[in-house]
């Protein structure tokens, strides 16, 4: 947990950020997927209301080939808007179980500790033009060890696009993960944004694909 | 991986429907008939918009919105005989993330809310 507080510390003073916003409007659903080099993650949750949402969560860590399942809770700790600007910090904390595929196929009779935690903040600033984001994250993986990982990411729109026409972003996202044998990496990506739906498609330094989707329902 | 890749084109096949339904309930043609205009600060992506077309367009005296990003203006048009009070709409802004920063209406009467 120390480690995750000068993680958390190391994140407001770098500005960075990264992870779309993860609390909607109220009684609405999200679907966030991302996709990367680190993992392949499906979270689904309901925001009930202006600050919390509450949802399940699925984590493919590929680096560690397991798989975390289980519930998360996202809270808007804080939001500052302005005529031309709009920025977020956020909180989430996880709970759930992580099993391999050892586990499905009875390879490993005994098995202990196989639940896990996770804990994050993000935060984020954005114009129509501009945007950067950061986030810090360390999870409790059980038997499959601790990580954690700091992302930011920076971005502008190459024209501003008005209410439900196609917005283009250009961004650029950097990470460090310090229990990886390659502790940090950048990646390209353009995302695409338009009504409900944003798509974003990328590759990173050593060329692995990306691909997030967020849908508010 | 194919699981995620086969949710994600399941994810954009919904996109189409669902942005062109919205279109056909509410578009820029509301701004000039609008009962009410609120001016909104923190606006800045479509995520946005949708969060306040869908939380005022919960209301039964609302008959259309439209949010215009680039005026950062939320319209709103309201069925016969109802009305909505300044308070619920800052309200409705609130509760969408979201800050008001003036209300003028049809018949002229503007309401600029007190600084915080």
């Amino acid at each position: 947990m120390h480690r995750f507080a000068i993680l958390i510390a190391a994140t407001g003073l770098l500005t960075v950020p990264a992870q779309a916003r993860p609390v909607s409007y109220p009684e609405g659903w999200t679907l966030m997927i991302r996709n990367d080099a680190d993992q392949n993650s499906t979270h689904v949750h309901y925001t009930f209301d202006t600050r919390h949402s509450f949802g399940v969560r699925a984590r493919y860590d590929r680096e560690g080939d397991f798989v975390f399942t289980g519930a998360q809770l996202n809270r808007l700790m804080k939001r500052r808007n302005t005529r031309d600007s709009q920025a977020n910090i956020y909180a989430r904390i996880g709970a759930g179980i992580v099993a391999d595929d050892k586990d499905a196929s009875e390879l490993r009779p005994e098995r202990d500790n196989d639940s896990a935690l996770f804990l994050g903040l993000s935060a984020d600033w954005e114009t129509r033009k501009y945007f950067v984001s950061g986030a810090a994250e360390y999870w409790d993986n059980g038997r499959f060890g601790e990580t954690s990982s700091l992302h930011s990411r920076a971005g502008f729109a190459p024209y501003v696009a008005n209410t439900g026409a196609l917005h283009t972003w250009l961004m650029a996202e950097g990470h460090y993960r310090p229990q990886s044998p390659k502790k940090t990496g950048v990646s390209a990506l353009v995302r695409f944004f338009k009504g409900p739906a944003l798509l974003e498609l990328g590759v990173d330094d050593d060329g692995a694909p990306l691909l997030n989707y967020i849908h508010r329902y | 991986m194919r699981l995620f890749l086969t949710a994600a084109m399941a994810g954009l096949m919904l996109t189409a429907p669902a942005t062109a339904s919205a279109a056909k309930l509410a578009g820029p043609e509301l701004v000039e008939i609008a009962d009410i205009s609120v001016s909104l600060n923190g606006l800045v992506c479509d995520f946005c918009s949708i969060a306040l077309n869908k939380t005022f367009k919960k209301r039964d005296d609302i008959l259309a919105t439209y949010v215009d990003l680039d005026t950062k203006i939320l319209s709103l048009s309201l069925k016969e005989g109802a009305s909505l009070s300044n308070e619920d709409i800052m309200k409705l802004v609130e509760k969408a993330g979201y800050t008001t920063t003036k209300i003028a209406r049809k018949d002229g009467s503007v309401f600029v809310p007190p600084a915080k």
